[in-house]
């Protein structure tokens, strides 16, 4: 049987300036409880392709399916299934807190009132009487955040979710609320620029660079698949020969070292090193998540796509 | 200070102040009610103090309090300068330089209140405390402008604007301070205007006061005001486009949350319809039918073009509005012979090469009987009735036949209707998905071209100053009205089919319209 994917992007353009796309040609799937993190640098696209995902958007090219809906044609229908919250949440100012969850549980027929009297207590906002724009960026974000979840969503959309909050409060969230949906079916996209977050909810991790999807894997996989080997400078001369082995990504000088990304495990890595090369005690690691990210979008010395 | 930030905004307010400024020039003593919604748009576009951007930087306070009161202050007069300029050149009968000049002062002591409160710090002082003043400065400022001789006020007035600019730019610090939140917290709290939305929302639910909050500002009943009384004293058509503009861009942007929320394109659209339309459309009749009971009259010559310069018709004393001249089949008017064979030469106005001409034109040479004759004629047209003319003169006058008759009632209504609809729509074209920024602009020139225009034909026309787009369409709905079937039934489908189409267009142009951030820009 075929599932309708929650969420998908066909071949997404999209620009604000003739001759300088924001988005081209992006695709990919979110499916039912699959949590997909996007990344990529300021203005890579990552807001504009969840205002595409939200209908708040259009898309110039390619076409957008929430729940096999258009977000644009069917708002509604879509949004009744979708928790959001924007990078800059725009809440209104004037309404105290206890309205506006109010105007929520008159909107969501499924909102969790005992989802939402455990957050509120979490966040220490129960018995609150302050207006929105009294409350500080974190506590706003809190607010946000409730009112995205408790009509228990079969999509959240997170744009930088946890900007604001400090760091065991995102934590919480974080742990708790979100993987508390997620346990329920609820797919999750966020986008984030925490790779600490990324690595703790794990899942799919889609990163885009200048408007294109540059890499889209699970975590694991990008875990398991990628290690960076560490090669003293005065053990390994020519730097052409790390970069002919099998698997070699990227060659950098990195003071007295080579660091070398290599699209394998970490003990392929040795083995290929003690083989190809007579170089025993490599020094071969699994890579941290934060140092694919700068790797791969970071700078012109970035690697190419994988 | 040529760098700062205020005088970015500069090119929008500016675009504004040539209406008010058209506005001034048509009628210079109209100033004040003309400069009023201007003034709060300079007020509330101008950046006036700065946050913590403006506090990371090594500006002085003095500096930047010198940059941005000067900027504003800049664009606050222009509608008066050209106003002073327009009443020197125009010479027009009972313009006063000298009250201008004291309305002139009143503007720059206006601009410079808020900065006078609490001026060391950079925070905005809240409102409530500002329109305070602002009260306090109008009543006094009306009791100068009531007693005392122009000249004597304008010395009063000017010297307190010297006065107080001395005092604040003595007493500023070298660095201006942000407020602590907490602080801004317990002020906001315990604001009249925090106070007056919770009284105003006590009768809704609570799910429904955010919505209510975010259509409704407390800022809005400035235009409001205005709107109610330019209807009061029977010429409001560019304040009501004016408040409709501005109310409508400002709730699209306070009700954007409501954009990721399950309420559908035509939910949210009426909703934004309430404090425009619905709201302004209520004030206006508010104003309709408050206005002449407060003695507030039009008479015969309301709004009618001005005489051409000459020695036959220079003295018309029957004049009439535009809507009420007739259309010449040659480029000369025909002679109106009265039944005893006196005769007047036509007043005439060429437009778009059409020869309009007032057929109850009385020239200075005529006989008393003959302006009689031409006043009862006038009178009966215009209210359906004959008046003599001193009944004219000093009697009561009822609404004319064109904004009295149910039919034209009616028509009116969904001209109205109509014409708000389409400006929010002109908003609304500017946010179109396909368009880019640049398009922005021309939504807005879209909405400017035809308000200027009814204000703007007059001087194309012989300076004249006379609307031309109004009783066009006065005339046209006129026309309609004739034509339209007897049934008001069916009158009433007649008139809000357009109404509906407008609506429609509007509707689908909500739903294609992008209000989510542009993409910001990659750092380095």
């Amino acid at each position: 049987m075929i599932t309708t994917p929650v969420l998908e992007f066909r071949n997404i353009s999209r620009s604000f300036k003739k001759g300088a796309p924001v988005l081209s040609n992006v695709s990919f799937n979110v499916a039912q409880a699959e949590v997909v993190a996007l990344l990529g640098r300021n203005g890579s696209g990552k807001t504009t392709l969840i205002h595409i995902a939200m209908g708040m958007l259009f898309p110039h090219e390619g076409d957008v399916r929430v729940f096999g809906l258009s977000p644009t044609e069917r708002p509604v229908d879509v949004k009744k299934r979708i928790g959001y919250v924007a990078e800059d949440q725009v809440l209104p100012p004037n309404s105290k807190i206890q309205e506006l969850l109010a105007f929520h549980r008159y909107l969501f027929k499924t909102w969790d009132a005992s989802l939402e009297k455990q957050l509120l207590e979490r966040f220490e906002l129960d018995g609150n009487t302050w207006r929105i724009s009294q409350l500080s960026k974190g506590q706003a974000r809190q607010v946000a955040l409730i009112c995205a979840v408790c009509h228990r969503p079969d999509l959240l959309i997170l744009d930088e979710p946890a900007g604001g909050l400090d760091p065991a409060a995102r934590r919480e969230f974080l742990e708790t609320s979100i993987q508390l949906l997620n346990r329920n079916g609820t797919a999750i996209l966020f986008s984030s620029h925490h790779m600490g977050d990324v690595e703790r909810l794990g899942g799919r991790v889609v990163l885009l660079d200048e408007g294109r999807v540059k890499l889209d894997r699970q975590l694991d996989d990008l875990r398991e698949k990628f290690c960076i080997a560490i090669i003293p400078r005065y053990a390994a001369r020519d730097v052409t020969a790390i970069e002919r082995l099998a698997g070699c990504v990227q060659v950098k000088a990195v003071v007295d070292q080579w660091h070398a990304v290599f699209k394998c495990s970490p003990d392929e890595a040795s083995l290929l090193f003690a083989s190809e090369l007579g170089l025993a005690n490599v020094q071969c690691t699994n890579i941290p998540l934060e140092e694919m990210f700068i790797k791969l979008v970071g700078g012109k010395h970035s690697m190419g796509a994988l | 200070m040529r760098r700062d930030l205020s005088l970015r905004v500069s090119a929008p307010v500016v675009v504004l102040g040539l209406l008010a400024v058209v506005t001034s020039v048509k009628a210079p003593n109209l100033v004040l009610v003309a400069g009023l919604p201007y003034c709060f748009f300079v007020w509330s576009w101008m950046p006036r103090r700065g946050g913590a951007f403006d506090a990371a930087l090594p500006i002085r306070g003095r500096e930047l309090f010198a940059a941005r009161y000067l900027s504003s202050l800049t664009l606050m007069l222009i509608p008066f300068i050209v106003a002073i300029v327009a009443g020197v050149i125009s010479n027009e009968r009972g313009f006063s330089a000298g009250v201008t000049l004291e309305y002139m002062a009143i503007a720059a002591l206006a601009t410079l209140v808020p900065y006078a409160l609490r001026p060391g710090e950079l925070n905005e002082p809240p409102l409530w405390l500002t329109i305070a003043f602002w009260i306090a400065l109008a009543a006094l400022s009306a009791a100068i402008l009531r007693f005392l001789d122009p000249t004597v006020g304008f010395v009063l007035l000017a010297g307190s604007t010297i006065l107080v600019g001395r005092e604040l730019w003595l007493g500023l610090p070298d660095w201006l301070r942000l407020t602590g939140t907490k602080v801004s917290v317990d002020r906001q709290a315990s604001s009249p205007l925090t106070r007056l939305r919770d009284v105003s929302t006590a009768m809704v639910p609570e799910s429904w006061k955010p919505v209510l909050r975010s259509t409704f500002s407390p800022r809005f009943l400035i235009f409001y005001g205005v709107v109610f009384f330019s209807a009061g004293i029977g010429s409001w058509l560019l304040m009501l486009a004016l408040a409709t503009m501005s109310i409508s861009s400002s709730t699209r942007y306070s009700m954007r949350w409501l954009s990721a929320i399950p309420l559908s394109n035509r939910a949210r659209l009426l909703l934004s319809l309430v404090p425009t339309v619905f709201t302004l459309s209520v004030c206006t009749v508010a104003g309709r039918i408050i206005g002449p009971q407060f003695g507030v009259d039009r008479d015969l010559s309301f709004r009618a073009p001005m005489s051409s310069i000459g020695p036959s018709n220079y003295f018309n004393r029957s004049k009439v509005p535009l809507e009420y001249w007739s259309r010449s089949k040659g480029t000369v008017a025909p002679a109106i012979v009265a039944p005893w064979g006196e005769s007047s030469a036509a007043d005439t106005i060429t437009v778009l090469g059409m020869t309009l001409f007032d057929p109850y034109t009385s020239g200075s040479d005529n006989s008393s009987r003959f302006v009689d004759w031409q006043v009862a004629r006038a009178t009966s047209a215009i209210y359906g009735y004959p008046m003599s003319v001193a009944q004219e003169k000093h009697g009561d006058h009822p609404e004319p036949l064109m904004d009295r008759e149910p039919r034209m009632r009616i028509l009116n209504a969904a001209a109205v209707l109509a014409l708000m609809l389409l400006i929010v729509w002109s908003t609304e074209f500017g946010m179109w998905n396909r368009f880019g920024r640049i398009w922005k602009y021309f939504g807005a020139a879209l909405l400017a071209i035809p308000v200027a225009a009814m204000f703007w034909v007059d001087h194309i026309y012989q300076n004249r100053r006379a609307e031309l787009l109004v009783p066009i369409a006065k005339k046209l709905l006129w026309h309609a009205s004739n034509a339209l079937p007897a049934n008001l039934v069916v009158v009433a489908i007649a008139a809000f089919l357009p109404v509906l189409a407008v609506y429609s267009l509007l509707e689908w142009q909500f739903a294609q319209s992008e209000l989510a951030a542009r993409r910001p820009k990659p750092q380095a």
